[in-house]
């Protein structure tokens, strides 16, 4: 149809990022000017100023490890006290610091960046390639997050795409995307399974694609679980025989670091094609004398599965629980489809393989796929003549905090989505003016074990003896998957107003202020190819 | 039929002011025999006609709400309606003299499902121990926090080895000193 608005569809990946259209009918990966078709996420600080994104940023990791931001999807959403967080400390080699209310930001030199914003530089290099391919300006997008993603980090996300200056159309689950590209147009009738192991991820999926309808029956997931999980194994390998060989702790010098990050990810991916590597590092790293030190190893695929074992077994307790959710059998499932770089790694196939009984679909390259079905789901929104539906589903079951540490279950986690339950509170002082609520995401009965999501405050309730205000509280998760909260008085019907009282997302200042700041900031866009 | 062009429009927001009325087997057209998969095949069916994405389109905002409300009403219909547990009880709830409080399956109905299962995960052991732990419970809905601290540690003297209930008497002891 000529003059039809295009729609982007993004993955934006913790280690690749990806970006499709529909043109004339077709899902397409648009390559950068380069033809590049995924791009590091990579973003990079220059001294002189410039910010680079993508494959580009990625060759400065190196050299410059403290202003190469990469891997930031792990830290989006998270609170600067969690787990996650913790462990990035321990990994990243740029700088990662507490911001207010307890969220995370990223410090290169002397500025500080949420992580909304280092994702929306993501995203206008994307944007940048689509436009120099169409030769105008698009602005609308379906950006895809994993399945296992919660309601702040799906909120995070899209106001990356807010702060880079993009309509978010949807906020699209990566397993679901891939089972759209997988099924589009097929007229399928088939219960898929989507393995889903991306760089910092990992997501199952269990899918009933009945022709035009995608249901999504289950999905589990492992949010610290991924790719760079991988590397880090080599990389403990490699420091431990370093310092055998040597009695150096290389662990302990930034540059070395990051030489033996770039090296074990080499080596992981030569893995694929070949049963041994060599990781050779000619200078890694000089001693308190001033000599300098080689690293000179061998690596046998044999070995690295050993290395990796007990992580791709995690993988398939968490397929385990999926299907049991979904009450299927590994052998009911009628296909398997692989999204994601370190799917290629032998040990995943086979393993993929042995569990299923079924080799797994090869038709769709794992790497673009995710991206190619959020452009199909962009382009649905857009058409009016819309067949391809998408029946997803909520991870996390929502919960309701109540007494002490404890909490109760709202909305379950696999229900289908959008969706709403209602709570009815009744006021326990005279005159009692407001009701507080907070709300949680997890599995345990215990608030502290689940994530925060917010603290909500109802006000403006009429004055009135104990007991004989009721406040109804709806909770909705709608199709982005994002929570929303509202509350009634349920004999007058009135709308109570509602503060978010604590949250450890941005404010709709902050966003419009990380927008501004975007607005200005210029991407240096293919500085090293024109060298 | 396409429920998105405009001469549909007033008949889709009077099904969304009326919704509340019905029952999850009218909300998705089928009898109250219906079960398995043509539950879900309502679900699929409905889900082409009236899912919010098809009319991602259209710009008049009432009719968006009132697809919005629908459909999540479709949603929760399909939810309870293809567990058949969930199914059976909300059946005999809808059949009983209280169907007009019954329409949507609530926490109530849940609870009451949830009570056999409770029975074999009960946080006390001992019989006296969850007594107490239920009256606590009571105590501890109606803000009475010293009540329900001396219930649980009362209960914690009898179960030592109870880690759940020695936590919740921390809880409890914070509660009452105005944590």
């Amino acid at each position: 149809m000529a003059g039809r608005q295009i729609a982007m569809g993004i993955d934006l990946g913790t280690s690749n990022s990806c970006v499709a259209i529909v043109e004339d009918g077709v899902p397409k990966v648009i390559a950068n000017e380069w033809g590049e078709r995924t791009h590091a996420s990579v973003v990079t600080f220059l001294d002189d100023g410039a910010i680079v994104v993508g494959n580009d940023a990625k060759k400065h990791i190196i050299t410059s490890p403290k202003t190469a931001i990469s891997s930031s999807k792990r830290l989006i959403g998270r609170y600067f006290f969690s787990e996650e967080v913790k462990k990035a400390l321990t990994v990243c080699s740029y700088d990662i610091v507490e911001g207010p209310n307890n969220s995370v930001r990223v410090k290169v030199r002397d500025k500080v960046y949420s992580l909304p914003e280092i994702a929306a530089m993501i995203l206008k290099e994307m944007r940048a390639i689509v436009e120099a391919h169409v030769g105008h300006s698009v602005t609308q997008a379906v950006i895809t997050v994993p399945a296992n993603f919660n309601d702040n980090q799906r909120q995070e996300t899209k106001n990356a795409g807010r702060i880079a200056g993009l309509e978010v159309l949807r906020i699209l689950n990566e397993p679901t995307a891939a089972a759209l590209a997988y099924g589009f147009g097929q007229n399928l009738n088939q219960k898929v399974g989507v393995y889903d192991l991306g760089g910092g991820t990992f997501d199952i999926s269990i899918l009933q694609i009945g022709e035009d309808v995608f249901e999504v029956l289950s999905t589990q997931g492992d949010t610290y679980l991924g790719g760079d999980d991988f590397d880090q194994r080599i990389m403990q390998w490699m420091l431990q025989q370093f310092q055998q060989q040597t009695g150096i702790d290389a662990a302990r010098d930034r540059l070395a670091l990051s030489k033996i990050k770039d090296a074990a990810e080499r080596a992981k991916i030569e893995l694929s094609e070949r049963d041994r590597v060599a990781i050779h590092i000619p200078h890694l790293i000089n001693d308190k004398q001033g000599n300098a030190f080689e690293l000179d190893l061998q690596l046998t695929r044999s070995q690295f599965n050993q290395m990796v074992m007990d992580l791709v077994q995690r993988t398939f307790k968490v397929c385990d629980e999926a299907l049991q959710s979904a009450r299927l059998t590994a052998a009911e499932v009628d296909g398997v489809i692989l999204v994601g770089g370190p799917t290629r790694l032998p040990i995943i196939t086979n393993s993929v393989r042995h569990y299923f009984q079924r080799e797994p679909n090869t038709d769709v390259d794992p790497d673009l796929v995710v991206a190619l079905g959020a452009a199909i789901q962009a382009d649905a929104l857009l058409d009016q003549d819309t067949n391809t539906f998408l029946l997803d589903v909520t991870p996390q079951t929502l919960r309701l905090g109540t007494v002490g540490d404890y909490t109760e279950p709202v909305i379950d986690r696999n229900t289908s989505i959008p969706i709403d339950r209602t709570r009815t509170f009744v006021t326990a002082a005279d005159n009692q003016e407001k009701v507080k609520i907070r709300i949680y995401q997890g599995e345990s009965r215990k608030a502290s074990e689940c994530q925060l999501l917010g603290e909500f405050e109802f006000g403006g309730l009429r004055p009135a003896p104990r007991g004989m205000v009721k406040v109804e509280v709806t909770f909705e998760i709608d199709t982005d998957g994002l929570v929303n909260v509202s509350a009634r008085d349920v004999e007058t019907g009135q709308k109570a107003s509602t503060t978010i009282t604590l949250s450890g997302g941005m404010s709709e200042a902050d966003i419009a202020a990380a927008q501004a700041r975007n607005a200005e900031t210029e991407i240096a866009r293919g500085a090293l190819h024109q060298e | 039929m396409d429920y998105t062009q405009p001469q549909f429009w007033p008949q889709l927001q009077q099904l969304a002011a009326t919704i509340d009325g019905l029952d999850y087997f009218q909300v998705l057209n089928l009898p109250n025999t219906a079960a398995g998969n043509q539950i879900r095949d309502s679900y699929y069916g409905l889900s082409r006609a009236l899912h919010p994405d098809k009319f991602f389109h259209i710009t008049d905002e009432v009719t968006k709400a009132a697809v919005h409300k629908i459909y999540k009403r479709v949603t929760e219909a399909y939810t309870i309606l293809k567990d058949e547990k969930k199914r059976i009880k909300y059946l005999a709830d809808i059949s009983g003299p209280d169907r007009a409080k019954k329409l949507r399956f609530t926490e109530e109905s849940e609870t009451e499902q949830k009570e056999q299962a409770k029975q074999a995960t009960k946080v006390a052991k001992t019989p006296k121990g969850e007594q107490l732990y239920q009256a606590a419970l009571l105590d501890m809905k109606k803000s009475q926090w010293d009540k329900a601290y001396k219930g649980i540690q009362t209960a914690a003297m009898l179960e030592p080895s109870n880690s759940e209930l020695k936590a919740l008497l921390a809880d409890l002891d914070k509660k009452r000193k105005g944590g």
